[in-house]
């Protein structure tokens, strides 16, 4: 076996240095939210395309969107709050802050899947009818189609939020070692905004 | 992997130090590594096998079209036939092709880096594409798919099945969704390998143009490829739920699938030219030994194909309905496209200029190179004019255009890539005799298969045809239309036939081709400061940065048939 002449370097990062590490983790997050973002802005154009064609003009009421949505959307901004509040925790040498921050987060996550479900399930009767009639479905099914997509990456995000909220119990961040926080708040932050563009887009749809 | 068995010694010749082919043996040192070498020789055996499976789907076609009538299969095999050909070879074949074998191979070396920025996920994007390989077989045994490559709706939201069923189509968009995953990592990663490994004292504008034109193209996989990702996607839930977003008959539209399309697809194509495009630049300055013409220039130019890439996707609309206005707006930007690609090929030309020039392989395939894609860039123009798009479009002149982009220019830019590096990956020289005359053939070749369909195409026969006989064809018609498609048809053969040569002796090589030197060519760039094979970590110390494309520091050893650097130099003396 050849010797590893910067046997410092771990097994899988050839960068020597933790900060430069973490700087080149934050731009490939950085970048990878940019992909994401590029995704969600393009089906948000296909959305507001489709639905300002002629075709689907006013011949078709749908329902109102769920009011339960607005609850949603106080869940998530809480959300952000809370997991910014947990990486100035961790920055401040403050566990308790961090702790209680991430656990806040995880928990508000869930309660948003929870009013998002809710509020699909109250269209499920207008979705049975729509699918019968060809020219409505888009207008039922793409709120579907939005709103799940974007509840994907909710669920995707609490895989890391949890395994970081579990390492943030075995006091395994410093001020100075906490890239795990900082990659989950980056990535929290990102579906708040993405979140906020969608409702809106959608409230001015409807 | 049987690259393995270069580890055990052939005839008497002394074992070799370790390096990263020998240093760790066995089946799953290989599909676990994160070795940035072995990730990028596991994605080129890869890439090559799937490039012989849409290989033999194009012979399909070639045969068929060699006479009129039905001559081996009928029109629904042909439609699948073309349909997987062509979305093998982009989706599995060009998108990764130089950016994740090559690219992943000298990417770091060139940077003299230990590896990639994050080998995790390297690896992953590996077995991302294998994910999307997987899906496209399984869409082959579900009933196949007859959409074309382009999946334009309603051709892929009515199929054979009906909606609500998981066949061909739903497992082959579907592995383009994952395929693009693994495209949109392997960019990020090279990105940032790209900013944070460089070493000292290089700095942006000392970096080998190869990696300026893998800069380039990263940006293209991470900002295009989420759109042809969230496309696809759509595609297949208005095919399994019919929410009408494409599908005109559910109030969806359809030119709405055309525009986010080619919105990723146009700049593919760059995706799929932009790495071969470094790969010149590499090879002509190393095999003219002659430092190479307007660095900048070229560098720049990468950038800027790639920022206009994004802005000519309606180019493929002309006939769609968009409105006249965005037509003409289209092609006239259209045309400032082939700025850049132009001031690539002049510069080359001129870096040729007065060069000692070796015209081993690799430099026969850069030749090649700058002849096919001229071809190729010179005959986008008339399909950019609206005016003679309308009688071209959807006819051979086409197809001939983008073979000689994608074939005569992509491909043959990574066969260059891969007889210029391949001591350095193997350890071992492949014969240069055979090699001359493999390249010889599919020059030829690919000339005969393609050209011709210029003729054709010009003349009106129409893509995606299995027959050109029959009611409604003037029978002169059907003859010159036959003796044409007969001689394109010779010409693949005379192809395949290179293609063939190649694999034979480049595998021959594997075990009887004489030991490489570290620095066979005369290159410059870091990788030919570490031996070949490389060791595990690429660097035993760290290597020399200069200006690598100063040539004027190495000298020919006899003895060693290669080159090192010169024994009158300290060996600073090249830094600048
Ligand atoms: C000088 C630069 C180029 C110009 C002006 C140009 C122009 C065009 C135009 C206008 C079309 C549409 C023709 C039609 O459908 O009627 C086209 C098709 C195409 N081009 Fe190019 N092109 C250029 C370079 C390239 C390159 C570098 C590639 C790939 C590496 C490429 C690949 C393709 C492909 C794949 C198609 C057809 C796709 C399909 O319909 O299936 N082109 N080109
Ligand atoms: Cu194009």
């Amino acid at each position: 076996m050849t010797a590893d002449p910067g046997g410092s370097a771990t097994k899988s990062s050839p960068i020597v240095d933790p900060r430069s590490r973490v700087a080149a983790g934050v731009l490939g997050l950085r970048l990878f939210l940019l992909s994401l973002g590029i995704l969600f802005g393009a089906v948000l154009i296909g959305y507001v395309v489709v639905r300002l064609s002629p075709a689907l003009e006013s011949t078709f009421e749908i329902p109102p969107l769920p009011r339960g949505l607005w609850l949603s959307t106080l869940f998530l901004l809480c959300s952000s709050g809370t997991i910014h509040l947990a990486l100035t925790g961790v920055r401040r040498e403050r566990p308790r802050r961090l702790r209680v921050g991430m656990v806040a987060t995880i928990a508000l996550g869930w309660a948003f899947l929870a009013t998002q479900t809710l509020c699909w399930i109250s269209w499920a009767g207008p979705l049975r009818s729509s699918l019968a009639e060809a020219q409505r479905a888009f207008l039922v099914t793409s709120f579907y189609v939005l709103t799940g997509l974007h509840a994907i990456h909710v669920i995707g995000g609490l895989v890391p939020l949890t395994v970081v909220t579990s390492r943030a119990f075995g006091d395994r961040y410093t001020s100075a070692d906490h890239a795990g926080v900082r990659y989950c708040a980056m990535y929290w932050h990102f579906l708040d905004v993405v979140w906020l563009v969608l409702f809106a887009t959608l409230m001015v749809a409807a | 992997m049987t690259t393995n068995e270069v580890t055990t010694p052939i005839e008497s010749e002394p074992a070799r130090e370790t390096n990263y082919l020998n240093a760790t043996t066995g089946i799953m040192s290989w599909l676990g590594t994160l070795d940035h070498k072995r990730i990028g020789v596991m994605y080129l055996v890869s890439v090559l096998m799937s490039f012989f499976v849409a290989g033999l789907f194009a012979m399909v076609i070639r045969i068929e079209l060699m006479w009129p009538g039905e001559t081996i299969i009928d029109q629904d095999t042909y439609n699948q036939m073309f349909t997987l050909h062509g979305a093998i070879m982009v989706f599995l074949v060009l998108i990764p092709s130089v950016p994740a074998s090559l690219g992943n191979f000298v990417l770091p070396i060139m940077l003299g880096a230990k590896d990639v920025a994050f080998p995790r996920l390297n690896l992953f994007s590996y077995y991302l594409w294998v994910t999307g390989a997987v899906m496209a077989v399984a869409a082959i045994l579900f009933g196949g798919v007859d959409t074309g490559w382009t999946f334009y709706v309603p051709y892929s939201t009515t199929g054979v099945d009906d909606r609500g069923a998981m066949d061909g189509v739903f497992f082959l968009t579907m592995a383009v969704f994952v395929l693009g995953f693994s495209s949109i990592f392997t960019g990020l990663n090279f990105i940032v390998t790209i900013h944070r490994l460089r070493p000292p004292g290089m700095t942006w504008f000392k970096m080998p143009l190869f990696l300026w034109a893998i800069y380039a193209t990263g940006i293209l996989q991470v900002m295009a490829t989420p759109v042809i990702g969230i496309t696809v996607l759509l595609l297949a839930v208005e095919r399994t739920v019919g929410i009408g977003i494409f599908d005109p008959s559910l109030g969806g539209d359809p030119i709405l699938f055309q525009h986010f399309f080619w919105f990723y697809s146009h700049p593919a194509v760059y995706i799929m030219i932009l790495p071969p495009m470094g790969i010149i630049s590499e090879l002509i300055s190393v095999h003219s030994h002659k430092h190479i013409f307007g660095y900048r220039f070229i560098a720049f130019s990468s950038v800027a194909i790639a920022i206009f890439s994004f802005l000519v996707w309606g180019h493929h609309m002309f006939v769609s309905s968009q409105s006249p206005l965005l037509n003409v707006v289209f092609s006239a930007i259209t045309f400032s496209v082939a700025i850049p690609s132009a001031v690539k090929v002049f510069n080359w030309l001129a870096t040729l200029y007065k060069g000692s020039i070796s015209l081993n392989t690799p430099m026969l395939y850069a030749l090649s190179f700058i002849f096919l894609f001229t071809i190729a860039g010179l005959t986008g123009l008339p399909l950019a004019v609206i005016a003679t798009d309308i009688h071209l479009h959807d006819t051979y002149f086409v197809v001939a255009h983008f073979h000689y982009t994608m074939m005569g220019g992509a491909l043959t830019g990574m066969l260059g890539g891969i007889h210029h590096w391949w001591p350095k990956i193997t350890g071992r020289m492949y014969s240069e005799v055979w090699g001359r005359i493999a390249c010889g053939l599919v020059f030829v070749g690919f000339n005969v298969t393609f050209f011709t369909q210029f003729v054709l195409g010009s003349l009106g026969m129409p893509r995606r045809y299995h027959d050109y006989s029959g009611p409604g064809w003037a029978q002169e018609t059907t003859d010159l239309f036959h003796s044409l498609h007969f001689v394109s048809t010779m010409g693949s053969f005379i192809m395949a036939l290179g293609f063939f040569l190649t694999a034979g002796y480049l595998i021959h090589s594997l075990f009887r081709g004489r030991r490489a030197p570290a620095n066979p060519w005369g290159g410059r760039s870091l990788e030919w400061q570490c031996p070949s094979p490389p060791p595990v970590y690429n660097f035993a110390e760290p290597p020399h940065v200069g200006d690598c494309y100063d040539f004027s520091v190495l000298e020919w050893d006899e003895q060693e048939q290669g080159y090192h650097w010169r024994r009158d130099l300290a060996h600073d003396a090249g830094e600048a």
